[in-house]
């Protein structure tokens, strides 16, 4: 203990976000939970995957975070408290308030493929952005520079960040949602499978960024995945879901490499 | 590099703008709407002042009296002949055109390229010119087969436009399979380019089948038969009643051709095959459609041979020595007809960007029922020709630009409207997602996840309507309504038919460089510029 600075151990003691007797049912689901009774706390710092098969519940756990549930108008009991706010109880502005300090990214990019590149990532900083200002397009100088930077720190070349977004191709599309979330300055990276439709080689390279920023910058971060290899690879703690609830939790180091593929997605034949 | 020239190249072109520059810009724009709104005579006080004629208008037209509604059917009858045997002659004529003027299977530019220009310049003559040329040339006493032969023309020009850039997106893949196996033309286009082909190009006939009805109501107007020149003489009788009795029977009419003609293509687009029987029993219903009409309308090969001797004649006349002591007015008159279709269109444009988002439930919210009905307003207002808008609004606030630009206005809200909602709802939610994630507020969210996936798309359209009202706006004035079509309506009055050629030698390169430019442009909007 006597590693950790002094500043961080207050941090340590209130988790960043924390999940109590959480469940969610979806109207058209006929009172079946996609998520039954969830208790989770993630602290400060933490790279945090979730693994679980399809259907497990892992993009719901995580879209209830900002209440992005609404949007398929789920029905959601528990708390969810993400920086000492509670979130389900928030309103609208609060919400809002609550969403631009989270980072979220995206299976399918949801890039808007008609803005710009450069666009794209400066929607990242509307919530700190005025109405008129933003309804005739006008961004901060610093934060296009920022917009700038931060798209070549995830590898697109500075010549074609003017180009419409639907020019790219997924992975860069992804390191485009990637940069959006990093202009939010956000306090908490969630990433639903970002790399689910990607090839081995740029899911490892779009991985690594992850890795990265947490390592570098310290934010949070909590990652779905429903591959196995890259789970193992790239969580530092991992979390398993199985049919809306949560089965696992485990940090790396105290993972049986042996049994932890079927622990989590249990036996094939087993069905 | 520094931050400033980082997001100058960064932003591309309206974003690197200064916020001088872009009040600049629109400034400059809202200063050529004012002039183009002003020289239309598009003034609101104006309109509201004269409101209480339309009023009145409408007090003379209430209730409809249908007593001599037995007088109605036979021109009735009538214009449903011309309409399918102009749209069918129009089809057979199309498919020569279009099997030698795309380069699916004949790669030889020399033949390609003089069809597709043919097929550009019959689509630059506007549906009424057309009736004109044709009843001239066949003489008065003629006029339904004057109709007829001039929708033919007209239905070729837009089948062939519609199906050949069908043919042009066809899958290649089936015609190199068996080009592969050593067949011939012919056979490659029976085996791989009919069956690909065949649904669309039905689909455009009865399309267009949709669009001739409306043409053939209103044809009558210039003495080409069918129920538009009772309207006429109802009209100069003044006898608003019946008028709005044969307006409603015509708009009744057009609703259900529409209904009928949008359940086939439906149909059609999802596959449907139909059973053998029924496949004989359709044709069978056609070709004995098509005798009765050809009997009915008393069409005769040797009449129409004689006509288009004459046609041919006059046009030789009449584009070889143009009026030209009249060219000055004709320019003048060409450009207020442009600017009727712009101002027009624009109004248009905006009165059918709610209803785009008004019919779609997807992001309003609107309760289901009413967005139905909503989605059913385009489809009424569609039914109502231009010209009869325009005769309407010529009798409540005279002859002038002013009834072409709202009946422009209105009609064109019937198309805008329902692709407008077609493109909403194309939304991705995705994209939406993105944007509320990020913290942003609704009118953001609009604004940067929303409005980029369909502003491009209402843009476009609007500006493929602006093409197509062009050519409604050179002839409205055949009834009143402003614009170089005031000049041909003069010349008929006064039989100086070089007049009419002056006016084609206008209009037709006018349409073809707005045609041109348009298209480039929509194109940009769709797809967005490259920049490597
Ligand atoms: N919009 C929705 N409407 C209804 N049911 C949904 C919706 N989204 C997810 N579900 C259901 O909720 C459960 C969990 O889904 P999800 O959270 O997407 O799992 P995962 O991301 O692990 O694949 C599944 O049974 C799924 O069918
Ligand atoms: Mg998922």
């Amino acid at each position: 203990m006597n590693a950790l600075s002094p500043s961080l151990l207050p941090v340590m003691a209130t988790p960043i976000l924390s999940i109590k007797n959480f469940s969610v049912v979806y109207p058209s689901a006929r009172g079946v939970k996609a998520l039954d009774n969830i208790n989770l706390e993630i602290n400060q710092g933490e790279l945090v995957v979730i693994a679980g098969v399809s259907g497990s519940g892992k993009s719901t756990l995580l879209r209830s975070v900002n209440r992005l549930t609404e949007n398929d108008r789920a029905q959601m009991t528990g708390s969810v408290v993400f920086d000492g706010t509670d979130v389900l109880n928030a309103s609208s502005k609060q919400l809002r308030q609550i969403r631009s300090h989270i980072g979220f990214i995206f299976q399918e990019y949801n890039v808007v493929e008609r803005l710009p590149i450069l666009t794209n990532v400066l929607t990242g900083t509307l919530s700190k952005t005025g109405f008129w200002a933003s309804q005739f397009g006008i961004f901060k100088e610093e934060n296009k520079t920022l917009s700038h930077q931060s798209l070549v720190r995830v590898g697109i070349d500075q010549k074609r960040h003017s180009d419409r977004a639907s020019n790219l191709s997924g992975g860069q599309k992804q390191r485009v949602g990637i940069a959006r979330a990093l202009l939010q300055k956000p306090r908490l990276i969630l990433a639903d499978e970002p790399v689910a439709s990607l090839d081995p080689i740029t899911a490892n390279l779009v991985m690594n960024i992850f890795k990265k920023i947490n390592e570098e910058e310290g934010i949070t971060t909590i990652i779905n995945l429903h591959d196995p290899v890259l789970t193992f690879k790239y969580g530092r703690r991992i979390i398993g879901m199985k049919q809306g609830k949560l089965i696992y939790d485990k940090p790396i180091e105290a993972i049986n490499r042996a049994t932890f593929e079927e622990d989590i997605y249990g036996r094939p034949d087993a069905e | 590099m520094d931050g400033r020239t980082l997001s100058r190249r960064g932003l591309g072109r309206w974003g690197s703008w200064t916020l001088l520059g872009r009040s600049l810009f629109i400034l400059s724009l809202l200063v050529a709407y004012v002039l183009a709104f002003r020289a239309v005579e598009f003034d609101p006080a104006n309109i509201l002042q004269n409101l209480h004629h339309l009023r009145n208008l409408l007090g003379k037209m209430y209730p409809p009296d249908f007593s001599h509604f037995d007088q109605l059917i036979r021109p009735l009858i009538q214009t449903l002949q011309i309409s399918f045997l102009g749209t069918l002659f129009g089809a057979l004529l199309a498919i020569p055109l279009v099997a030698f003027g795309t380069q699916v299977v004949i790669r030889n530019p020399w033949i390609y390229w003089p069809i597709r220009s043919l097929m550009n310049l019959l689509r630059t003559v506007p549906d009424l010119v057309y009736a004109v040329l044709f009843v001239v040339a066949f003489g008065y006493d003629h006029g339904p087969l004057a109709g007829m032969v001039a929708l033919s023309v007209f239905s070729c020009s837009i089948i062939a436009k519609l199906a050949s850039e069908s043919a042009d997106n066809i899958n290649r893949r089936p015609i190199e399979a068996i080009e592969a196996t050593g067949a011939s033309k012919f056979q490659v286009i029976r085996y791989a380019v009919i069956p690909q082909l065949l649904p669309a190009f039905i689909d455009h006939t009865i399309y267009v089948f949709e669009l001739n009805v409306r043409v053939a109501a209103v044809m009558g107007y210039v003495g080409a038969g069918g129920i538009g020149q009772q309207l006429l003489t109802q009209l100069d009788l003044l006898k608003y009643d019946t008028v709005f009795a044969i307006i409603l029977t015509i708009f009744a009419l057009v609703v259900v051709i529409d209904f009928v003609g949008n359940r086939i293509r439906d149909a059609l687009l999802h596959g449907l095959r139909m059973p053998f029987p029924v496949q004989v029993l359709t044709w069978v219903a056609l070709g004995w459609t098509a005798v009765w009409s050809l009997l009915s309308l008393d069409v005769n090969p040797e009449r129409v041979l004689i006509g288009l001797g004459y046609l041919k004649n006059l046009l030789w006349a009449i584009v070889s020595s143009p009026a030209m002591e009249f060219f000055n007015i004709s320019i003048s008159r060409m450009w207020e007809s442009l600017l009727i279709a712009f101002v027009g269109t624009t109004l248009s444009f905006i009165l059918a960007f709610p209803l785009g988002f008004l019919a779609s439930r997807k992001y309003t919210g609107i309760p289901s029922q009413v967005a139905f009905w909503v989605k059913q307003i385009p489809g009424a207002i569609r039914a109502f020709p231009e010209l009869i808008l325009a005769i309407f609004f010529i009798a409540s606030f005279g002859p002038g630009p002013l009834p072409g630009v709202l009946a422009i206005a209105i009609h064109s809200i019937g198309m805008l409207g329902k692709m407008n909602a077609e493109a909403v709802e194309k939304i991705r939610k995705e994209q939406v997602e993105a944007l509320q994630a990020t913290g942003a507020n609704r009118a953001q969210v609009f604004r940067f996840g929303i409005l980029p996936q369909v502003l491009p798309e209402f843009l476009a359209l609007a500006i493929y309507r602006f093409e197509i009202n062009v050519r409604a706006s050179t002839v409205l004035g055949i009834v009143g309504a402003g614009g170089i079509g005031m000049l041909i309506n003069e010349a008929l009055q006064l039989r100086q038919w070089n007049i009419i050629g002056l006016c084609l030698l206008v209009i037709i390169p006018v349409v073809i460089v707005i045609d041109f430019i348009s298209e480039r442009i929509r194109r940009k909007l769709i797809e967005g510029s490259h920049s490597a």
